[in-house]
């Protein structure tokens, strides 16, 4: 089977895999297409959003698609990685065992992680997802345990910031996008989600999703094709990279935000990584778009999911970082040209 | 009260009166260039600050002799007492020769203490003829300068201090300073609009005129793919400074909406953005390059036309 007749079937397959995700999350439409871009990316996710909005099914019906393993653990402070990697207990005839953690309990199979508020989490469990985010391996009990298909979505609760530990800028980088995921605001939507019974049991709800829609295994496979064919021009790797520029560099490119003193804003911009990355979604985007080449669209799809929590602003800045990025963005989007 | 030396016309006493009045010259060659000379100077006593001087002297050259006005001493301070205020030839032609009357005005700018003896320095003027140069002198002359305040004057009355220099009025030429200053500031914000700023607000507010004229450029180079795609590229530009933002096919339709005058370009604006969306981001080979620039162009004066009209 040649290239262009694997990525035909494959691209069935996502917009099959997002049809079935959409059957239970209704009105998360935009979440749901950047979840499948990180996922055939193969590039780990932050989620950022309120309580209640579904992100845990969201993740769940995805994982349900892909097949795999599927483990969460819950951030709390006083979370030690060694939860992650075993636990202890007695067993029915009195002797101590120790058995594997959620991260080691499917071992290769172990296709999504979900970190429920990893900001409660201390920064040493920062630091082993870290390790397992960019090598997808970890060390226990004497030898390596791999993760070749891992995809590590990652929850930080926006509303609550008390006694929370921020996820450094390193770690930050990692994530392939952050997704915010707001309630819906359409009055029908809002209506159908109290109203119909089919949202009110979560688990009758994921097990309408159909399993195992691709193969996990070969997701890896899958992206080194959309990579290596979906092509990207001259122009719009400038277009990128201008964006990338202009996000450590507003000025240069004649962007001004309001009330705010643009040479004092930005500390960084997008890393090498980001951008890299940036790219790589954007060629998703477009396979999903049906298309075998990169537009300008298809990088503003992805944008602000990549670029956003990319941007570190001085510490006076900050505190303002939900607004300022998006406008920030935003600016960047109307201000570079592309051609 | 004159002190005049008379009127004589035999040369020997003509001589014997100028001699002490000229340099050590044969007296012959003083004899043959001056045939007369009368010098008139005022008393020498009774003066005191503020009077003028007048001394005159009346020299008749024979010839050709003439007398050098360049050697005349200018106006301006001379010592400590005096200045010259004035100091003139007028000539007057005679049958063989000119007259000279020569007039020097001093005049006495300090007041001593108590009687004071001043001398005027001599003044040497050239008369020059055809074959030589022959000075004239007006010799010194001693005067005497009385106070203005009895000596001890200090003690029984307070002298004024000296008289404020008066203004000169300058309030015409203050107006024409302040015309001529706001005439050149008027010229100057005249000359900065019109060089720098209009064409500034011709470029903001007429996009396409402004990629017209680069359009145009690019025509009159050879045809080549790289200058069509410096065309799109600037008609691109223009249609982002009309937008305010930039302007991509998927946004199109907005831009047709928020400035609807170019509405009725909409096929040909989607027909390029599509065209060039394949040549920039597809790689698409670009082919009848001076055609598709031709086009261009045609395309943006028609965007020209339409940006200048009223919506």
């Amino acid at each position: 089977m040649n290239a262009d007749q694997q990525l035909a079937d494959w691209h069935a397959q996502a917009l099959a895999i997002e049809a079935a995700v959409r059957t239970v999350m209704v009105g998360q439409d935009r979440p749901i297409r950047l979840l499948c871009i990180a996922t055939f990316t193969r590039g780990h996710v932050i989620l950022e959003g309120s309580v209640g909005v579904g992100k845990t099914t969201l993740l769940r019906a995805v994982a349900r698609t892909l097949g795999g393993g599927y483990e969460r653990i819950e951030g709390t402070v006083d979370l030690m990685p060694s939860d992650l990697v075993y636990h202890t207990y007695v067993s029915a005839d009195g002797k101590p065992q120790v058995a594997p953690g959620p991260l080691l309990k499917h071992g290769e199979a172990l296709a999504m992680f979900f970190f429920n508020e990893i900001n409660r989490a201390r920064p040493q469990m920062h630091s082993l997802m870290l390790r397992v985010m960019a090598e997808r391996t970890v060390s226990a009990f004497n030898r390596e345990y791999r993760f070749p298909h891992l995809l590590v979505v990652a929850d930080r609760n926006r509303v609550e910031r008390e006694e929370t530990f921020e996820v450094p800028a390193a770690a930050r980088d990692r994530f392939l996008m952050e997704i915010e995921i707001n309630s819906p605001t359409g009055v029908t939507l809002l209506q159908q989600l109290m109203v119909d019974t089919r949202f009110h049991d979560t688990e009758r709800l994921l097990n309408q999703v159909p399993a195992d829609i691709v193969d996990y295994r070969d997701l890896n496979g899958v992206s080194r094709v959309i990579q290596g064919n979906i092509q990207t021009s001259d122009a719009i790797q400038q277009y990128a990279l201008n964006l990338c520029r202009a996000s450590s560099d507003p000025g240069a490119f004649g962007i001004v935000l309001e009330d705010t003193e643009m040479s004092r804003l930005i500390q960084a911009g997008v890393s090498p990584r980001g951008m890299s990355y940036l790219l790589r979604a954007a060629r998703v985007a477009a396979w999903l778009n049906g298309r075998a080449s990169v537009l300008p669209e298809d990088i503003h799809e992805v944008f602000f999911a990549v670029v956003a929590h990319r941007i570190f602003f001085r510490p006076a800045f900050e505190l303002r970082r939900a607004e300022l990025a998006k406008q920030l963005t935003d600016r960047i989007l109307q201000s570079v040209a592309a051609p | 009260m004159s002190n005049g030396v008379g009127q004589h016309s035999r040369l020997m006493r003509l001589l014997s009166r100028i001699t002490p009045l000229v340099c050590l010259l044969p007296p012959v060659l003083v004899a043959q260039a001056i045939s007369d000379i009368r010098i008139v100077t005022p008393r020498e006593f009774g003066y005191t600050i503020g009077e003028t001087i007048r001394h005159e002297m009346h020299l008749s050259l024979a010839g050709t002799y003439r007398l050098d006005t360049t050697t005349l001493p200018t106006s301006g301070r001379l010592n400590h007492w005096l200045e010259i205020s004035r100091a003139e030839a007028q000539i007057e032609h005679r049958n063989n020769g000119v007259t000279y009357h020569i007039v020097v005005d001093y005049q006495i700018f300090n007041a001593p203490r108590q009687l004071t003896s001043v001398t005027i320095p001599q003044l040497e003027f050239l008369t020059t003829g055809e074959a030589n140069s022959i000075p004239v002198f007006l010799p010194a002359w001693t005067f005497t300068i009385g106070p203005i305040t009895p000596s001890d004057a200090d003690e029984i009355i307070s002298l004024r201090p000296d008289r404020k220099p008066q203004p000169i009025p300058v309030i015409t030429r203050r107006v024409r300073l302040i015309i001529s200053t706001l005439l050149l500031v008027g010229l100057l914000i005249y000359f900065v609009y019109r060089r720098l700023l209009l064409p500034r607000l011709e470029r903001d507010r007429y996009p396409f005129s402004e990629a017209l004229l680069e359009l145009r450029k690019l025509q009159r180079r050879d045809a080549d793919p790289e200058i069509y795609r410096r065309g799109l590229q600037t008609f691109h530009a223009a249609m982002n400074a009309t937008a305010g933002r930039v302007v991509f096919t998927a946004n199109l339709q907005d831009f047709l909406a928020a400035n609807s005058k170019f509405a009725m370009l909409k096929t040909e604006l989607v027909a390029l953005y599509a065209r060039s969306q394949d040549i920039f981001f597809k790689n698409a080979e670009v082919a009848e390059s001076a055609t598709s620039l031709q086009e261009l162009v045609e395309l943006c004066r028609r965007c020209r036309r339409l940006e200048r009209s009223v919506a």
